[in-house]
């Protein structure tokens, strides 16, 4: 018996334009309330839309970073309803005609690369805000009225809500690379919507959609998508089917809550809006976007891949994020071994960053710093292990890696006498390892060696220590 | 001499030559106002104060030997459903009642920069819905021609206050012959420019793909002369045209006493207008018209538009269409009337929108919620558009041949308070000449032909987009004939 | 035929409210008018593509610069609740 997990997303991104869409107040977020509005943007009567150039450019610079098509005959459509955030009773919208029609990007599952098909982008205006008061009266700011947006939405191609959350991530990830959108959950910036439904594999029966809205964080999103997954799969197994309903997400509760149910869509009495002309977008200014825009992650990859004979995971990692991106490539600048920087920077500098959940370029640590650290352990000068002990101490007090093993004294004992004369004390103390090893019992030698490395705190070259070891257990014992 | 009897040019004349301050000016048609608009009604705001230090502003301008604007001086009216900042705009509506704009509408910026004087704003059809400005919030305004009549509508204010003497120029709105109608019944001249001539920014949208600001004049001369300082193109608003420029205007604007310009002209009488169900007197009186500019040597012929009959439908359909969506906004929040009695948001709507607008205001925001719906949107609203391009092409076909077109500009004459009121489909149908115009985004003029009964009847001239020479140059040659005894 | 049910569900879409007496007169209202409307099915239109708008230009873009805002005084000055420089709305229940 299985089930299958349905998942799909329609994301919506504050564009990081000066203006709003349709007039010339400013888009910064936040300041006092109402302070951002014209006629325009207020809906007042007789006041007309003018379309932001840069809101249709970061739309399209969007739609090429998600392989889009660019559609260059499109128009501006009224969505008509009514909310008290909203100035005109419409939200000026697209319906048939987005401004990107279908694209993808890909993600890395552990399965390998996984492609999520995207049905459209198209650009919108954002609505005010309302806040509720103790006593229950309601206060709206309609700053953020008129605000570009763009809105994604990807096909139902995702099966798991780690999916969805590495699609999340790799959007977010994107819209920053290519400099779109500020990407700030927090503030509003990225807002998402989620679709999911569960089918049993083996009946082929499905559940019906439920969308779950006012996801405030790709935590919550990835919670969120979990409880709903489980409460579908737990319906279907009790032989019933779910609401056709949207649900919110209640962080504290860790549950979704029916919002409303669907009963008919909602009737947006969609239509072209006049106010507006028609838009064309010529084909030269779409090269010229195309043109100016920064490597995107995905070519990054290819060529990664490519230049520096690595593999596809690898490439896709190191490529995930702009500045690590810089960071690899400005190390193997000064370090010409790409793979061994690679294991680098994916192993101990990753998880570092993980840890302290942190950018790269939010940390201490230089690409010069890395390289001459590799340099150190690949000279043999220090040791592996010394190696990521000397990186944990760049991190903690961004010195560099030569002032730190001199001050520490970590540079790695290889002097033959040196080591012999340990090996030979470790020998002489642990004879019935020996006769162990001579046994047959080959973890006998680890423990020998880890003697060495013990008393030479850490400093012997541990590929000498086990020659030695090896030598004079044959010479004299 | 009763000042208020000359034309705006004559007018502009005698202020240039200062032989009448612009406060004695204002100080007229103010005392105008006072002695007939308490029967008239054609304002519904006076902007009194500010009109006479206005005034005064001008008269110390001349004093320093600075020369006024194209506008100088002239008492001018506005129909108010356009923005006027600090100065309140109703939509004769109680939803706006103490609605007071923050910003002014482009046309009013121009006129206020061309040194116009606005004395107020004039009444109308509550947001401009109807053809007789009977359903203002404000009260009827009446036919100054003949008390007992409807001014016509929905610029009805507009074109009575141009009558009456109560104001030289008016701006008026023409979204389906809302500009055109009320110059025939009140005898005035009225031009409905092309869409995108004259910047929309700060016209309240009725159906925003339909209108077009309208001017009033007491002749053509006036009337063009008034249009040719409101266009222009205007970056506030995307559907205006940026080749739209008063130049071509004013250069139309030809000696009005030569009647020659028609000669050689190419006049096309579309039949399926002809053939309609026309009033006898307006018959006679247009084609006595049509006869005068003949003999001034334009060449008439009969052409046939075979769309044109849809005409009526597929505006009813786009206008209530857009009017849904465009009136929308109007929900209690942000301005306009709010209702006390709301114990949810959508009953603050509710009760707001349903306390505070008319009765076809309201049906008409129902046909266009009907017409916009998932399930009728593909059998009327895109029916509509589809056939609203044939009439486009019908009229891109016989321009391709003519220089302008002509017809009444109503079937009708002027009719009594409360006779069409009854019967919504017998209002729409005043509207039968003048809803093409708009469909097609054209330009068009009526002027006064003639009389029947003592009412006056209007002739229309239409021209093709942005040929507004060519409506006025025809405007001028028959009023130079009739004057002539042609 | 438009029902009464239909003439319900247009209202509650456009937010406008209705008696019962109104809602029979309007229904009957309504389908005389469709009746005319009727007329535009005579057109055979379906391989023409439908007028959305009647400029002949291209809509044009506005440069992203920020210009004036209004003053705040001059937002909220025609709203009949205001607190704080916000809109305010009275105790409504969701």
């Amino acid at each position: 018996m299985g089930y299958k997990t349905v998942i799909g997303l329609e994301i919506h991104a504050e564009l990081s334009t000066e203006t709003k869409m349709f007039c010339s107040c400013t888009n910064a977020f936040g300041g006092e309330a109402n302070t951002h509005c014209c006629p325009v943007c207020m809906g007042l009567p007789g006041a007309l839309p003018v379309l932001n150039k840069k809101a249709v450019e970061y739309a399209i610079k969007a739609g090429i970073a998600f392989n889009t098509k660019i559609n260059t005959k499109t128009r501006m459509d009224r969505k008509n309803y009514f909310y008290a955030d909203l100035v005109k009773g419409y939200q000026i919208s697209q319906d048939t005609i987005p401004l990107c029609g279908e694209g993808y990007t890909e993600i890395e599952i552990e399965e390998g690369t996984k492609r999520v098909n995207l049905q459209r982008i198209h650009i919108e205006e954002d609505t005010g805000k309302l806040t509720h008061t103790m006593d229950g009266d309601t206060l709206i700011d309609y700053n953020r009225a008129g605000v570009p947006l763009i809105e994604i939405v990807t096909k139902p191609d995702m099966n798991t809500p780690e999916e969805a959350r590495l699609f999340l991530e790799k959007l977010r990830a994107t819209l920053k690379y290519i400099e779109v959108s500020d990407v700030k959950m927090e503030e509003g910036s990225l807002r998402c919507d989620v679709n999911i439904n569960v089918v049993d594999t083996e009946t082929g029966l499905k559940t019906n959609i439920t969308e779950i809205k006012n996801l405030n964080s790709f935590r919550g999103a990835v919670k969120a998508m979990e409880y709903e997954e489980k409460r579908h799969i737990d319906t279907l197994k009790q032989g019933q089917n779910t609401l056709k309903e949207t649900r919110r997400w209640d962080e504290v509760k860790g549950e979704t809550i029916s919002m409303r149910e669907k009963g008919d869509t909602a009737d947006y009495r969609f239509a072209a809006d006049g106010d507006l002309a028609a838009i064309e977008i010529p084909e030269e200014w779409v090269n010229e976007i195309r043109n100016s825009m920064p490597e995107l992650p995905h070519h990054k990859k290819e060529r990664f891949v490519k230049e520096y004979a690595l593999s596809e995971y690898d490439a896709g990692v190191l490529t995930a994020s702009k500045a690590l991106a810089m960071f690899f490539e400005d190390t193997v600048k000064l370090l010409d071994d790409p793979k061994l920087v690679s294991n680098w920077v994916m192993g101990d500098v990753l998880r570092r960053l993980k840890d302290d959940d942190v950018e790269i370029e939010d940390t201490k640590l230089s690409p010069k710093d890395l390289s001459q650290l590799i340099a150190l352990v690949k000279s043999e000068k220090i040791n592996n292990n010394t190696g990521k002990k000397v990186l944990k101490e760049i991190f903690d007090t961004g010195k560099d890696p030569e002032t730190i093993v001199k001050e520490k004294g970590l540079i790695q004992i290889s002097d033959e006498s040196q080591v012999r004369e340990i090996v030979e004390k470790v020998l002489e103390d642990n004879k019935q390892s020996i006769e162990d090893y001579k046994s047959g019992k080959d973890r006998a030698l680890g423990f020998l060696v880890g003697q060495v490395m013990k008393i030479s705190r850490g400093k012997a070259n541990p590929q000498l220590a086990n020659k030695m070891i090896l030598d004079i257990i044959k010479e004299k014992y | 001499m009763d000042i208020t009897k000359l034309t705006a040019i004559e007018t502009k004349e005698i202020i240039k030559k200062r032989e009448l301050s612009v406060k004695e000016l204002i100080g007229s048609y103010l005392d105008k106002i006072d002695s007939v608009d308490k029967e008239i009604n054609a304002f519904i705001t006076l902007n009194r104060e500010e009109a006479l230090k206005n005034a005064e502003k001008l008269d110390k301008k001349i004093k320093n030997g600075q020369s006024l604007g194209a506008l100088g001086g002239l008492p001018i009216g506005i129909k108010d459903n356009i923005v006027t900042k600090d100065l309140k705009t109703t939509c004769g509506s109680k939803m706006l009642e103490n609605f007071i704009p923050p910003y002014d509408g482009k046309v009013v910026e121009k006129i206020k920069k061309e040194d116009g004087i606005i004395l107020g704003k004039l009444n109308l059809d509550e947001f401009a819905m109807g053809s007789s400005t009977e359903t203002s919030y404000f009260g009827e305004t009446k036919n100054p021609i003949n008390m007992e009549m409807v001014p016509g509508g929905s610029s009805g204010g507009s074109a009575a206050a141009v009558k009456a003497g109560e104001v030289l120029l008016s701006l008026g709105t023409d979204t389906g012959g809302s500009t055109r109608q009320p110059a025939a019944f009140c005898d005035v001249v009225g031009i409905k420019p092309s869409y995108g001539l004259v910047s929309r920014y700060g016209i309240v949208s009725l159906a925003n793909t339909l209108d077009t600001v309208g001017v009033l004049g007491k002749d053509v001369e006036d009337a063009a002369f008034f249009l040719s300082t409101l266009t222009g193109f205007d970056p506030l608003d995307s559907t205006s045209s940026e080749s739209a420029k008063g130049e071509t205007i004013r250069e139309s604007i030809v000696n009005k006493n030569d009647i020659n310009t028609i000669k050689g002209m190419k006049v096309g009488l579309p039949k399926e207008f002809f053939q309609t169900e026309i009033d006898k007197g307006i018959s006679r009186e247009v084609n006595k018209a049509i006869k005068i500019l003949e003999s001034l040597g334009a060449e008439i012929e009969e052409i046939s538009m075979p769309y044109l009959e849809y005409s009526l439908a597929v505006y009813h359909v786009i206008v209530a269409a857009e009017i849904s969506s465009n009136l929308a906004r109007f929900d209690g929040i942000r301005y306009g009337h709010r209702s006390e009695d709301y114990n949810t948001l959508d009953e603050l709507y509710i009760n707001s929108r349903t306390e505070a607008l008319g009765e076809e205001v309201k049906r008409r925001i129902m046909f266009g919620t009907y017409y916009l719906s998932k399930s009728n949107a593909n059998s009327h609203y895109e029916r509509a558009l589809k056939i609203r391009r044939l009439i486009k092409e019908d009229f891109d076909r016989a321009f391709g041949k003519y220089d302008i077109l002509l017809s009444p500009t109503s079937p009708i004459l002027p009719f009594k308070f409360g006779e069409k009121m009854t019967n919504p489909l017998s209002m729409y149908k005043a509207d039968l000449f003048t809803v093409p115009v708009n469909l097609g985004g054209l330009c068009a003029m009526s002027i006064p032909c003639g009389y029947e009964n003592g009412l006056p009847v209007g002739l229309q001239i239409i021209g093709d987009r942005f040929k507004e020479a060519n409506i006025i140059k025809a405007g001028l040659a028959l009023e130079g004939g009739l004057k002539n005894g042609i | 035929m438009v029902t009464k049910e239909q003439i319900q569900q247009i209202a509650s879409l456009c937010k406008l409210k209705y008696t019962e007496g109104e809602i029979d007169e309007f229904a009957k209202n309504f389908s005389q008018v469709l009746g005319y409307m009727e007329k535009l099915k005579e057109v055979d239109a379906d391989n023409v593509e439908p007028l959305y708008f009647i400029s002949d230009h291209v809509q044009r873009f506005r440069e992203d610069v920020v210009g004036e805002s209004l003053q705040r005084e001059d937002v909220v000055k025609n709203t009949t609740e205001e607190q704080f420089g916000y809109f305010k709305i009275l105790r409504i229940v969701e």
